[in-house]
């Protein structure tokens, strides 16, 4: 299997055993698309590129602001949550769930799935 | 996305900077070393009584002078290389990092375009070989302008890039992306 077949596979067993998620992206910090598991609807490309641009700006506002290293950022909206973490080198996690999702569980299976990643890249 | 050099070294063949303007810009030489110092003249005349622009030449205008005619030598001294590039891009830089906005050196660029054409005008009676000689001065002091507004544009996306943290690929990335 390759690597984007295997991280693929990751991808869609975090999305399908964690109810709440709704969909799950593996982004480059250039802003392109590694895998990914997303709806129709959404644009690919402009996800990555906001999604790479956020984690970019939370690295440096974590450090100015005397946060130490970036762990996540997380956006919470009215009808749900977007998390995203650095998975690898320059490789983020881009995870969207409902407004009902238990953060305590997403961030257990998405740090699971992240270790799985890493494996992998 | 090609670099600097490479824009720099295709945007002369798209203007077909040949071998005739290098002999057209030589040929002028003596022309430009002649009524330079006037055309500087003029343009220094209008930034330092220009607020916005004179607050950055105050005090030192005859040795900025200086620098100036040695800049529009080096139009018409025929090497185009490399070396040549290198030194627009320096000069590109120079004007960034003390903040003069770019629409300032557009605007003198413009005067040194219609002060060397009546210079060529009052040297050259031939209306076509005028046209020639002018057709080459106008292509470099165009490329010259080019390489001035790609350090600037390349300055924008390093104080950005800087800023933010994004990388400089994604950057790109977002200004290339489609709008729908
Ligand atoms: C086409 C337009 C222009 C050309 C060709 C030009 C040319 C030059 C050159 C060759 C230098 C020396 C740079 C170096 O060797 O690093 C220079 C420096 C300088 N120019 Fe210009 N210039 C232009 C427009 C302007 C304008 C519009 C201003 C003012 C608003 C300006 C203000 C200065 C200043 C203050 C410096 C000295 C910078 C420093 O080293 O502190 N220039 N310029």
């Amino acid at each position: 299997m390759s690597r984007v077949e295997l991280l693929n596979r990751t991808l869609r067993s975090l999305q399908s055993g964690t109810p709440d998620i709704e969909a799950c992206a593996l982004i480059s910090d250039e802003g392109l698309v590694i895998a990914s598991v997303l709806p129709q609807h959404i644009q690919e490309a402009r996800v990555a590129g906001m999604a790479a641009t956020l984690l970019s700006l939370g690295t440096r506002a974590a450090n100015e602001l005397g946060r130490g290293k970036l762990e996540q950022v997380l956006i919470r909206g009215d009808a749900g949550y977007a998390v995203m973490s650095e998975v690898g080198q320059g490789v983020l996690l881009l995870v969207l769930t409902g407004k009902d999702a238990k953060l305590g569980l997403i961030f257990l299976d998405t740090g699971r799935a992240a270790a799985e990643i890493r494996k992998i890249l | 996305m090609p670099t600097p050099l490479e824009i720099y070294s295709n945007i002369k063949t798209f203007l077909s900077f040949t071998d005739r303007d290098i002999a057209n810009l030589s040929a002028i030489r003596g022309i430009v070393e002649k009524h330079g110092p006037r055309v500087t003249d003029d343009f220094y005349a209008v930034i330092a009584r220009t607020p916005e622009t004179a607050k950055f030449v105050e005090g030192r205008v005859e040795a900025l002078k200086k620098t100036h005619a040695k800049w529009m030598l080096e139009l018409v001294a025929g090497d185009y290389g490399d070396a040549y590039f290198e030194s627009r891009w320096r000069i590109g830089k120079t004007h960034v990092r003390i903040g003069i906005d770019p629409f300032w050196p557009e605007s003198v660029m413009s005067m040194l375009r219609s002060g060397l054409h009546l210079a060529l005008a009052q040297e050259i009676a031939n209306p076509v070989e005028l046209s020639e000689k002018y057709g080459s001065l106008v292509k470099i002091l165009d490329v010259d302008m080019m390489i001035v507004n790609l350090s600037y544009a390349e300055d924008r996306i390093d104080r950005l890039t800087e800023f933010t943290g994004m990388k400089r690929a994604l950057l790109e990335n977002l200004i290339h992306m489609r709008k729908d």
